[in-house]
């Protein structure tokens, strides 16, 4: 191909590209533009990104008048729960699933993935079941149980992921911290574990997604005094006369430990981390 | 002070084989080099020493005491892998500190010990750097320096050189010699190189197919070879192994290759050593340099083509054809010889050696 095609090429590229960052970043833009918005300039017939009046009334609202503070401390007693958990199961059982062989491992492994498939499922089929078992064992309406339950369900994906990843730090680490004295505990506390690093915090962003933003099972087992932020925002709702500007004022500001929690973690998305301490 | 015994030492991997039935013994700071072709159990023996993998059967001791199924971090025996295994997310000093750290040592006394190290192995101004910063050669002498700060009883080595490139490979080994010396602590050190091994060793075990063929000095491995096996792996181009059978005429013991026929007595002051053999079929093993070309047909054994010539500078490499035969023979360079000619040869008899085709065993005392 010749030069002018590729720079036709490269442009035609670029206008998709930006096309579609516009249509994923829309969304996002028009909800901070709502949440700058007197009630009464939302229903506006003109377009307008920058709202007529801007208004900070509503985080006024969200952080001092709403139950939002209230209900995003049952999120993170959830989130706490939920994250704990799930790593304190995941991380050994995905190092074991790596290294050791034990009886019935490959089934086992087969067993997990299909369970990975049920946390799709779970939200149609087993939500009636596990309200009546929560009923019957008298579990109802308990932040930390929602946060086993969350746990539950994400062990399955996250002990294959980490397995995974475990898979790719060479098991050489393992015997060279052996050699050199380090007990089983040692040498995943000071070789493994930081080697494993970026898998670690690739699942603590998955686990954090999936858990600060799951409605369904929250808003079957809690009531009232225990909403989290995704359920108590949903309870808000009232037809024609919801407030949607106080709403999308509640949902930046409930978005920003996910974003933190992002920017923190990005940088461990680097590869290679392994690469330097084997071969020349 | 620290002796290595194997005594029929197993290692089966389903229905592999790795070791068979080994029996070794590493004497007090010696370097014993495990020497053979990929697969045939040297790094699995190591590994067994290491207390990486168990044994399927047999005993390991470390001066007499029993230590086959003992913890690896309770052998005093330290391990440079053939990837190094350097900890990437630490320093040369945390890597180097490592097994000090591991055992809980006060902090002043590691920085002591790891200091008064990096002085012997010429690393002080790495201390600071991470494992992907360093070259091939510090890395190497990173591993080393981690393997040496537990003060072991022994240094395990696999492959260690095997990932550095050929010039700094010869140099490093000369380090590595002088330091296991001055430290006087017994090696036992894994390689598919000969030339390496030959370099390092007191003495080189030759394995092949899980089994030991020989443990002897390099010299007395090159010029006595216990199997055809070693024969045909040690030394460069290897030794030429032609098959043959032992004939009796006019009461005259004969080796015939079916090209041509040697007598016994010719080779030997003691011709009746072959007749120990299991069989009348043989191996005759005749080294490259052991091969004379001659001027004329007088005294010569047989004529043969020369098929190709590699130059080696001071020497050429000829492979000649006799038969079905290739042989490889080392001249001196510089007498004009070309691919196409025929040339008349002999051997120098007192140097051949001759194996029982059945067991590979050499059966030519010497």
């Amino acid at each position: 191909m010749n030069r002018i095609g590729k720079k036709i090429l490269g442009g035609g590229f670029t206008i998709i590209a930006i096309l579609l960052i516009t249509a994923l970043l829309f969304p996002l833009v028009w909800v901070i533009s709502s949440s700058l918005r007197p009630y009464a300039a939302l229903y506006t017939t003109e377009f307008k990104i920058i709202p007529d009046n801007p208004t900070l009334d509503t985080f006024r609202w969200v952080l001092f008048e709403s139950k939002f503070l209230h209900w995003f401390k049952n999120s993170l007693i959830v989130y706490a729960t939920t994250l704990i958990v799930s790593l304190l199961v995941t991380i050994p059982a995905g190092y074991a699933f790596s290294r050791f062989k034990f009886f019935a491992k490959g089934s086992l492994l087969h067993g997990y993935f299909v369970l990975t498939q049920f946390m799709t499922g779970m939200s149609i089929i087993g939500l009636i079941a596990l309200y009546t078992i929560l009923i019957h064992i008298g579990m109802i309406n308990s932040l930390v149980v929602l946060g086993f339950i969350y746990a539950a369900s994400l062990v399955p994906f996250v002990t294959w992921y980490l397995k995974t990843y475990f898979d790719s730090v060479p098991r050489d680490f393992d015997e060279a911290a052996l050699m050199d004295g380090a007990s089983f505990t040692q040498n995943l506390r000071h070789v493994i574990l930081p080697m494993a690093k970026p898998g670690i915090f690739t699942a603590i962003i998955f686990i954090s997604i999936i858990t600060w933003s799951e409605w369904i099972i929250g808003a079957i087992v809690l009531s009232a005094g225990n909403y989290t932020v995704p359920v108590g925002l949903v309870a808000l709702l009232r037809g024609w006369e919801t407030p949607w500007n106080n709403l999308a004022a509640m949902s930046i500001l409930y978005a920003i430990p996910i974003v933190v929690i992002f920017m923190l973690a990005q940088r461990y998305w680097r590869t290679g981390l392994t690469m330097g301490g084997l071969k020349g | 002070m620290a002796t290595v015994t194997l005594e029929n030492l197993t290692k089966k991997f389903g229905e592999t084989i790795a070791t068979d039935s080994l029996n070794l013994h590493v004497k007090d700071k010696e370097f014993v080099v495990l020497l053979g072709p990929s697969g045939c159990g040297k790094t699995t023996t190591l590994r067994l020493i290491a207390g990486l993998e168990l044994p399927t059967e047999g005993k390991i001791y470390m001066n007499d005491e029993d230590i086959t199924y003992v913890h690896p971090k309770d052998r005093k025996a330290s391990m440079v892998f053939q990837s190094y295994a350097l900890y990437p997310h630490m320093t040369v000093f945390d890597n180097i500190a490592f097994p000090l750290k591991m055992k809980k040592l006060p902090k002043n006394e590691i920085r002591d010990k790891v200091r008064k190290l990096v002085e012997l192995l010429q690393i002080g101004d790495l201390l600071n750097r991470k494992p992907k910063e360093l070259s091939g050669g510090q890395r190497q002498r990173v591993a080393l320096g981690r393997a040496i700060i537990k003060e072991p009883k022994i240094f395990l080595m696999d492959e260690p050189l095997s990932n550095v490139d050929a010039k700094l490979r010869v140099y490093l080994r000369g380090e590595l010699k002088n330091l296991q010396k001055k430290l006087g602590i017994t090696t036992i050190y894994v390689t598919h190189d000969q030339l390496e091994a030959m370099a390092l060793a007191d003495r080189i075990a030759v394995m092949d197919k899980g089994k030991l063929h020989q443990i002897d000095p390099a010299n007395k491995l090159y010029n006595n070879p216990a199997t055809s096996f070693v024969a045909g792996f040690v030394g460069s181009p290897p030794m030429n192994l032609i098959g043959c059978s032992l004939e009796e005429k006019n009461g005259r013991l004969l080796l015939n290759t079916g090209e041509f026929t040697l007598k016994v007595s010719d080779l030997t002051s003691d011709p009746d050593t072959l007749l120990v053999a299991t069989s009348s079929e043989f191996f005759l093993g005749v080294r490259p340099e052991s091969i004379r070309i001659l001027k004329s047909k007088k005294g010569a054994e047989f004529s043969a083509d020369i098929i190709n010539i590699e130059p080696l500078g001071l020497q050429d490499v000829l492979i000649l054809k006799v038969g079905d035969n290739l042989i490889r023979a080392i001249v001196l360079s510089g007498f004009g010889l070309k691919v196409g000619q025929k040339v008349n040869v002999t051997f120098d008899k007192r140097k051949l050696h001759i194996f029982d085709r059945n067991n590979g065993k050499c059966v030519l005392i010497k």
